[in-house]
């Protein structure tokens, strides 16, 4: 039954939230001094046929008429066409969003096996050389300027060494998939060639992505053990004679651990924000270039639709977390 | 009698920003087997501070400076040696103030119990398992449906039912001593009665010790055989436990029976400054019976006629108490 | 207070980083006099471009034939004034409004905190791009918009703890003997929410520098020849990886800056954490 007022609650607020900002990329779009007719209908064109495309896009409609019938049309799917791409943006989204989903899971998975080992570590022995060194490295992985990373990564690695290649997500086209996933598509149709070249790309994007996050989970893993370790519980066990090990292994982790689940939506945060920067230095093409793109080359349907889809994903992963977080917490009052 | 717990000029003190605090100085104090005996103090007088010492709870964040020492058994516990670390839970075991905060809210009763069990009592001990043991003692401390309490998870029971689950882990290994750290605090005044009243009868039944500390004398009246009481780091009387309600010799512990018999707010004045110990009785400020002596000599701990032990340079009714400074 | 600054002394990571952000103001303020060639700012020296570090240049020099350590020199100044003026106006803006709302709390502060709630939806970045994109190219565009994309930040953190200072004791005190609302607000609440607001500046300066740099890679900022770190690692992707040192030192600058920027915002949140928690026991 909680689970049904976790979705509810959250559910409550994501159609007033998706509104409002609909409402500000709209007003931003319509900001824009370069006219949207011009783009799609070229630079040659004369200007009867600007009217004509003008009148084709709904832009000789009131303000507050566009954004309604974009309104409708986004309730129906339709996010409308990619000036650059020429296709609906539904279809952009739905080919770029695993790509982003792919390298966002890698990074996850680098970053939970560095960072919250790390953190344990850092927060059993507090204050000595092993914590502030880790402290340190976690301090210099978030003052690292990502696009920077990338540069030096992709020099040592694809230039220098040669190891792995330089951008893109694998070599040649991207075949035409079942799923959307190179890896879960490779593992599906016994492709090791495919599985390999999606692996060799998409180490170094994760890599770069992975780092603020795994230095956020330092932070947060470490604040979680110090204070279980802190906690009545665990002096209790202490007085009762309990094992040391059992006590940091067991309890202390479990306790650790759940501190850090409730931040899961700050660090997807952190790999969106990065994902951004991260996609557009290696060429990957996943949401991140997409909106990036689309808001230089004054897309601002595709923005909208991005938004639009951002908004959303974010609003599932927080409820993901809460839900994740009642699973672990049997109090869940909290 | 035989002391189960032997405490003999223990002194800690840590280092403060402020400097250091002296918090426990030289206490001298005896729990003989079986008895309960009760450690009355107001709060910040170190009761807690000792209990703490003797568990190996002493937080790690300060440097703490130890004298004297601590022997239950026989054995050291001061040092903190792998031989202290074996004895506790086994033959000291805790009991503490809050019982909600001392269990891991994220794991169930029965696999906490469970894992103090088979760390600290052998296989061999018990045949069958663990689980007829615990069952048996959960009935013992009056809980019905002893498999749901092991079922459930902490947030899930009573204040009162998790107590009463504290003092089976308690008594669980057979200790010669349970250090019950205010155990009645967290708990409604009629609850009270009934846990003091549980305690003290299955202590006594399993031959027991219990080193009771309370701020609470309401409460030390109804379970223990002795009263120790401390102000201030220093233990100043230690009675048999009628001669303590009806005739107490030092002047704060008089005060404080007079607050419990008028339901006053209290003892005039403050606790003294734990940065800066006098070199004499440091009731001394607030002592209606004080002289100079008082100020510049520590009383010792001396047994008197009925073997009851007192720290003062003037008890009450002492014809010498009016030289007032 | 005393302890507080005893303890930060202590802390040798808070120590390294205000060490950092000292050499990084003093720069700023000096760049016309320790920068070997300022005119490198805005003249061209085609002839030497992309020259490796030499004695005449100790850092190289770019593909316009500036050099390099002259020109991160005053980039120094261009980082600090920006998200200075960013962060500033962001906190000022939102922390006002955070104050207000969060003592007020009526159903214009729901809707306040809704609004921000909307600008928080999407990455900070992703908005302040699309902002600067659509003004065009500017030093006041990008201040403009990592202020507006960073208002709700501060709007939020400062609702959050005006609420449950109100709760205290005082404040209801102060309220029953007729302060009026400013004066509460100003002199009892704000005061007792400064700490968290501190340590959450020097860390959000140290990200906005980030930001500031991101923007200018991306192409958005200060058109050239400003000496903006972020466009200077642009402008070195052509001539990657040969002209080692056109990346180096913007990068490393960029780095540096916010290093010490994070280390004294920890510093100063562990420092203050102990303290608070000090007061309880």
């Amino acid at each position: 039954m909680r689970w049904l007022s976790i979705i509810g609650n959250r559910l409550i607020w994501f159609f007033p939230t998706m509104l409002g900002l609909l409402l500000i990329v709209f007003v931003l779009s319509r900001v824009v001094p370069i006219d949207p007719a011009v783009l799609v209908a070229g630079e040659n064109a004369s200007a009867e046929q600007i009217e004509r495309v003008r009148g084709h896009l709904g832009l000789d409609q009131s303000l507050p008429r566009q954004f309604l019938t974009y309104l409708g049309d986004v309730s129906q799917g339709n996010f409308g066409t990619s000036v650059y791409t020429r296709q609906p943006i539904v279809t952009d989204l739905a080919i770029r969003f695993p790509a982003t989903l792919e390298l966002t899971f890698v990074a996850v998975i680098i970053a939970a096996l560095i960072g919250i080992p790390a953190g344990v570590l850092c927060g059993l022995h507090r204050n000595s050389w092993l914590d502030h060194f880790l402290r340190v490295i976690a301090a210099s992985s978030m003052a690292t300027a990502s696009f920077w990373l990338a540069m030096q990564l992709q020099m040592i690695f694809s230039v220098e060494l040669a190891w792995l290649p330089l951008s893109g997500r694998s070599a040649g086209f991207i075949p035409e998939t079942a799923t959307g996933f190179l890896f879960l598509d490779a593992v599906l149709a016994g492709d090791v060639r495919l599985f390999a070249s999606a692996l060799a790309h998409v180490i170094l994007p994760a890599l770069t992505l992975a780092l603020p996050a795994a230095a956020t989970l330092v932070r947060f893993t470490r604040n979680g053990v110090i204070a279980a370790l802190n906690s009545p519980s665990v002096s209790y066990q202490t007085a009762m004679g309990l094992p040391r090990r059992i006590i940091v292994w067991k309890y202390v982790l479990r306790l650790a651990l759940g501190a850090t689940v409730t931040q899961f939506g700050l660090v997807f945060g952190v790999l969106l924000a990065g994902a951004i920067v991260v996609e557009t230095v290696f060429d990957w093409p996943g949401l991140g270039s997409y909106a990036v793109r689309s808001i230089l080359s004054s897309d601002y349907n595709a923005v909208m639709g991005f938004t639009l889809w951002t908004g959303a994903l974010f609003v599932l992963v927080n409820l993901l977390v809460d839900l994740l977080q009642a699973a672990i917490d049997p109090r869940g009052s909290a | 009698m035989s002391a189960v717990l032997d405490i003999q000029g223990l002194s800690l003190g840590v280092r403060t920003e402020a400097g250091m605090a002296h918090i426990l100085d030289h206490v001298d104090l005896a729990v003989h087997s079986g008895e309960i005996m009760g450690l009355v103090g107001e709060s910040g007088c170190g009761k807690t501070t000792l209990a703490r010492a003797l568990l190996g709870n002493l937080p790690e964040s300060g440097a703490w400076k130890a004298g004297g020492g601590i022997r239950l058994d026989g054995e050291e516990m001061l040092q903190g040696g792998s031989k202290a670390r074996a004895l506790r839970g086994r033959v000291v075991t805790f009991i503490p103030q809050d019982p909600l905060a001392s269990f891991n809210p994220l794991f169930r009763i029965g696999t906490q119990i469970r894992d103090l069990l088979r760390a600290k009592l052998p296989a061999s001990e018990s045949p069958g398992g663990w689980k007829p043991a615990v069952i048996s003692m959960l009935k013992a401390v009056l809980l019905p449906y002893p498999d749901a309490i092991l079922a459930a998870y902490p947030h899930q029971l009573s204040t009162g039912q998790r107590q009463r689950v504290m003092i089976a882990l308690a008594l669980l290994p057979q200790p010669r001593l349970i250090i019950a750290d205010e155990p009645t605090t967290a708990l409604d005044a009629s609850t009270q009665r009934q846990i003091l009243g549980l305690l003290r009868r299955l202590a006594a039944e399993r031959g027991a010790a219990v080193l009771f500390t309370t701020h609470d004398l309401a409460a030390a009246w109804e379970v223990c055989d002795r009263i120790s009481v401390m102000y201030a780091g220093q233990v100043v009387e230690i009675a048999e436990r009628d001669r303590f309600f009806t005739r107490a010799r030092h002047p704060y512990s008089r005060m404080l029976l007079a607050c419990l018999e008028d339901g006053s707010t209290g003892i005039p004045g403050d606790a003294p400054d734990p940065h800066a110990p006098s070199a004499g009785c440091r009731f001394a400020p607030r002592c209606p019976n004080r002289s100079q002596i008082c100020i510049e000599a520590r009383p010792e701990l001396a047994v008197q006629s009925d073997g009851d032990l007192l720290a003062c340079h003037h008890p009450w009714g002492d014809a010498a108490a009016g030289a007032h400074v | 207070m005393r302890g507080l600054l005893r303890r930060l002394r202590r802390d040798r990571m808070a120590m390294l980083g205000l060490g950092l952000l000292t050499c990084l103001i003093l720069i700023a303020l000096l760049a016309p006099y320790i920068a070997p060639y300022p005119e490198d700012v805005w003249e061209f020296h085609v002839e030497l471009r992309l020259s490796p570090p030499s004695t005449d240049t100790l850092l190289g020099t770019d593909r316009m034939g500036g050099d390099i350590l002259s020109r991160v020199i005053f980039g120094a100044r261009l980082s600090l004034l920006l998200s200075g003026i960013s962060v500033g106006v962001a906190l000022v803006i939102g922390g006002s409004l955070g104050l207000v709302a969060g003592f007020y709390r009526n159903w214009i502060s729901d809707g306040l905190m809704r609004i921000a709630d909307v600008f928080l939806a999407v990455p900070q970045i992703l908005l302040a791009i699309a902002i600067v994109q659509i003004l065009g190219p500017a030093i006041e565009n990008v201040v403009l918009a990592l202020s507006l994309t960073y208002w709700p930040f501060w709007a939020r953190l400062v609702y959050a703890q005006t609420r449950s200072i109100s709760n205290e004791v005082f404040v209801e005190a102060a309220m029953a003997l007729g302060v009026p609302a400013w004066r509460v607000m100003l002199l009892h609440i704000l005061p007792n929410i400064a700490s968290p607001i501190i340590v959450r500046t020097s860390i959000g300066l140290g990200g906005t520098v980030l930001a500031v740099a991101t923007l200018g890679f991306l192409g958005l900022g200060a058109p050239p020849p400003t000496p903006e770190w972020g466009s200077m690692v642009a402008e070195s992707r052509a001539y990657f990886p040969d002209a080692w040192w056109y990346t180096l030192t913007p990068g490393l600058a960029i780095f540096l800056t916010v290093l010490g920027f994070n280390l004294v915002g920890d510093g100063l949140r562990d420092a203050l954490d102990v303290h608070m928690r000090r007061g309880v026991d």
